[in-house]
C-alpha cells in the first residue's frame, strides 16, 4: 500500500517536472551559473542537493499543516498572505544574491554576498520556493489531503519530492556555465530579474490576502 | 576631408532607414480585418495579440512579410514597411508552434543577413539606434557633459542583453507547454520582450499612435509595465551615454553572435598602431579590443556596431581596416 502511495507520488512529481524545472531553475540556476569559476560538478550537484533538502523541509511542513488543518487553509487569506511573505523573502534572497554577483567590486554588494543568508542560499531558496505552493506541489498536497493517515501523507509526499528531485538534478549542469565569464554575467543579471519578477509576484499576493482582511 | 566622409554617410543612410521603416507604409495602405476595440481607442496592450487575431495596432496589415535583423517593430503605426523584429518572430513562431516550413525560410533569410551585416544593421539600419545617436548628438551640441560607463557596469550591461534575449527564448517556447502555461498561452508573457522594449513605446508614438504605457492586468504584467518604463527612462538616459540601449539590446545580443566570424570585421595592422588611444576614445561603446589587440588582426568585439569611428579618427595611414565580405570598405 505504502509502495502504491510512494510510487503516485513519484509519478506526479515526474510528470510535473518541466514546471518544477522552470521555476526551480529560476531559483537556483542562476546561483549555480554565476557561481565561482572552479566549481565543478560536483559542487553543482551538493548546491541541488542543499536546495533539494530546503524544499524537502518545506513541502513536509506544508504537508503537515494541510494535514491537520485541512484543505480550506489553500484558499484561506492567511494562507496566501504567507506564500506571499515566502515569495517576496524569496525575492530579497535573489536580488541581493544577483547584486553581490553583479557588482563584487562595490563594498556593499561584496559585503551582503559574504553574510550568513546567502552562503546557506540554496537551501533557503528550496525551502522559500517551495513555500510558494507551486500548481504541482498544490496537485500532491490535493492528494495527502486524502490520504487519510499521517504516514501515507508522508509516504506520498516523499514519492513527490522524489520524482521533482530527479527532473532538477539537470540543474547542476548550469555550473558549468560558470567558466565563462559573459555566462557569468549573464545568470548575475537573471539572478536580479528573476528576483524582481518574484518580488511583484509575492506583493500581488500579499495585496490580494490584505484586500480580503475579514479573513485574516 | 576624408574623416568625416564614413559619419556623413553613415547619418544619411541611418535617415533613409528611419523614414523607410518607420513611414513607409505611409504610402501603401493595405487594410486587414476589423480594428479591436483597444486599438480603436488607441492604447492597445501587447498582449492582445493571438494567431487567430493577428492585428496591428492600426488595424493594416505590414507590407513586406519580412523580418529583418533589426529593431523594426510590430506596433509602427499602419502596419509598417517590415513585419516586425527577428526576436519577434522567433518569439512568436516557438509560441505557436509553426512548423518548420513556415519558419524555415525567415530563419535562413535572417542567418544570411546577420552572417553578411552582423552589427552593421545596429550601427547603420535601427532606427532606435538613430534615434539614441540624434540624443547623444543634442547632447554634444548643447556642450552638456555626457557620463561615463565603468568596464564593470558595462560587462553588466552585456550580460543584460544576453539574458533578455535567453529569458525571452524560453519563456516564448514554455508558455506554450499545457503544463507550464496551464491555460495553454500565457497571456501576460507572450511577446514578453516587446512588451518591455522602448521601440514598442516610442515607434507608435513617432507615427501618431498613443502607445499603451500601463498593463495591470495582473502581478506579471504590473512587472513587465514597470520594466518597460525602466528602460525606457534608461534608453532616454542615452542622451547622457552614447549608445546605451545599444549595450542591452537583445537583437543586439543575437547579432554580436555574428561579428566574430561573418562576413564583416575590422583588421588592425598591429606594426602601424601607435597606440595613441584615439580609437579608444571615440568608441560609442567604448571598446577596447581595437586599442588592445596586438596578435590578432582580427579585432572586431561582440559589442561594436560597426559605426567605424575608429577607422576614420585613426591618424595611421591603413592601420585600420573595415572588411566586408573580404573587400575593404573603410580604412584608415
Amino acid at each position: 500500500m505504502f509502495f502504491t502511495d510512494l510510487t503516485a507520488g513519484f509519478l506526479l512529481g515526474l510528470s510535473s517536472g518541466v514546471y518544477c524545472l522552470g521555476s526551480c531553475a529560476m531559483a537556483i540556476a542562476p546561483r549555480l551559473a554565476s557561481g565561482p569559476e572552479d566549481g565543478g560538478l560536483r559542487h553543482g550537484l551538493l548546491s541541488i542537493l542543499e536546495y533539494s533538502c530546503g524544499r524537502l523541509v518545506a513541502y513536509m511542513l506544508a504537508a503537515a499543516a494541510l494535514f491537520l488543518s485541512g484543505p480550506a487553509l489553500l484558499s484561506h487569506p492567511a494562507g496566501r498572505f504567507c506564500m506571499g511573505i515566502a515569495t517576496m523573502t524569496l525575492a530579497v534572497l535573489m536580488l541581493a544574491q544577483g547584486l553581490s554577483r553583479s557588482f563584487p567590486a562595490v563594498s556593499r554588494c561584496s559585503r551582503i554576498g559574504k553574510t550568513a543568508c546567502l552562503r546557506r542560499y540554496p537551501f533557503l531558496a528550496g525551502v522559500l520556493s517551495a513555500a510558494r505552493l507551486c500548481p504541482p506541489l498544490l496537485l500532491c498536497l490535493a492528494q495527502v489531503a486524502g490520504a487519510g493517515t499521517a504516514l501515507k501523507a508522508v509516504v506520498s509526499t516523499t514519492g513527490f519530492f522524489l520524482g521533482t528531485l530527479l527532473v532538477t538534478l539537470p540543474i547542476a549542469l548550469t555550473v558549468f556555465g560558470a567558466k565563462q565569464p559573459g555566462i557569468r554575467a549573464t545568470a548575475a543579471v537573471a539572478s536580479l530579474f528573476c528576483g524582481l519578477w518574484f518580488a511583484s509576484v509575492g506583493g500581488a499576493q500579499i495585496i490580494s490576502a490584505l484586500g480580503e482582511r475579514g479573513g485574516l | 576631408m576624408t574623416t568625416r566622409r564614413i559619419t556623413i554617410t553613415r547619418r544619411i543612410v541611418q535617415t533613409l532607414s528611419f523614414a523607410v521603416i518607420l513611414y513607409g507604409a505611409f504610402f501603401y495602405d493595405k487594410p486587414v480585418g476589423t480594428p479591436l476595440p483597444e486599438i480603436e481607442s488607441g492604447t492597445p496592450r501587447t498582449n492582445i495579440y493571438s494567431r487567430d487575431r493577428a492585428l496591428w495596432v492600426s488595424g493594416k496589415s505590414t507590407v513586406l512579410e519580412l523580418y529583418p535583423p533589426t529593431l523594426v517593430c510590430r506596433f509602427i503605426a499602419k502596419g509598417g514597411l517590415f513585419k516586425a523584429c527577428a526576436l519577434h518572430m522567433f518569439s512568436e513562431n516557438l509560441t505557436w508552434r509553426s512548423s518548420l516550413a513556415e519558419v524555415l525560410p525567415h530563419f535562413f533569410l535572417f542567418m544570411l543577413l546577420s552572417f553578411l551585416f552582423a552589427r552593421y544593421w545596429c550601427g547603420w539600419v535601427c532606427p532606435l539606434g538613430a534615434i539614441t545617436d540624434f540624443l547623444n548628438g543634442t547632447r554634444k551640441l548643447l556642450r552638456i557633459p555626457g557620463w561615463e560607463v565603468g568596464k564593470r557596469t558595462d560587462v553588466f550591461f552585456r550580460g543584460m542583453s544576453h539574458f533578455l534575449l535567453w529569458a525571452t527564448l524560453l519563456i516564448s517556447a514554455l508558455i506554450a507547454l499545457p503544463l507550464f502555461g496551464l491555460k495553454g498561452v500565457n497571456d501576460s508573457l507572450f511577446l514578453v520582450y516587446c512588451q518591455v522594449c522602448p521601440a514598442r513605446i516610442i515607434y507608435p508614438a513617432l507615427g501618431g499612435i498613443t502607445p499603451c504605457l500601463a498593463d495591470t492586468t495582473d502581478a506579471t504584467t504590473i512587472f513587465l509595465t514597470i520594466l518597460s518604463l525602466a528602460f525606457l527612462l534608461f534608453f532616454m538616459a542615452g542622451f547622457f551615454v552614447p549608445r546605451l540601449w545599444c549595450r542591452v539590446c537583445a537583437i543586439g545580443a543575437v547579432l554580436s553572435y555574428f561579428n566574430r566570424g561573418g562576413a564583416a570585421w575590422l583588421k588592425k595592422d598591429a606594426a602601424k598602431c601607435t597606440s595613441c588611444g584615439t580609437c579608444r576614445r571615440c568608441c560609442p561603446m567604448d571598446i577596447e579590443s581595437v586599442y588592445r589587440e596586438r596578435d590578432c588582426r582580427n579585432v572586431t568585439d561582440p559589442g561594436c556596431v560597426y559605426c567605424l569611428r575608429c577607422v576614420e579618427e585613426c591618424p595611421e595611414k591603413e592601420c585600420l581596416e573595415a572588411k566586408l565580405l573580404g573587400k575593404t570598405v573603410a580604412k584608415s
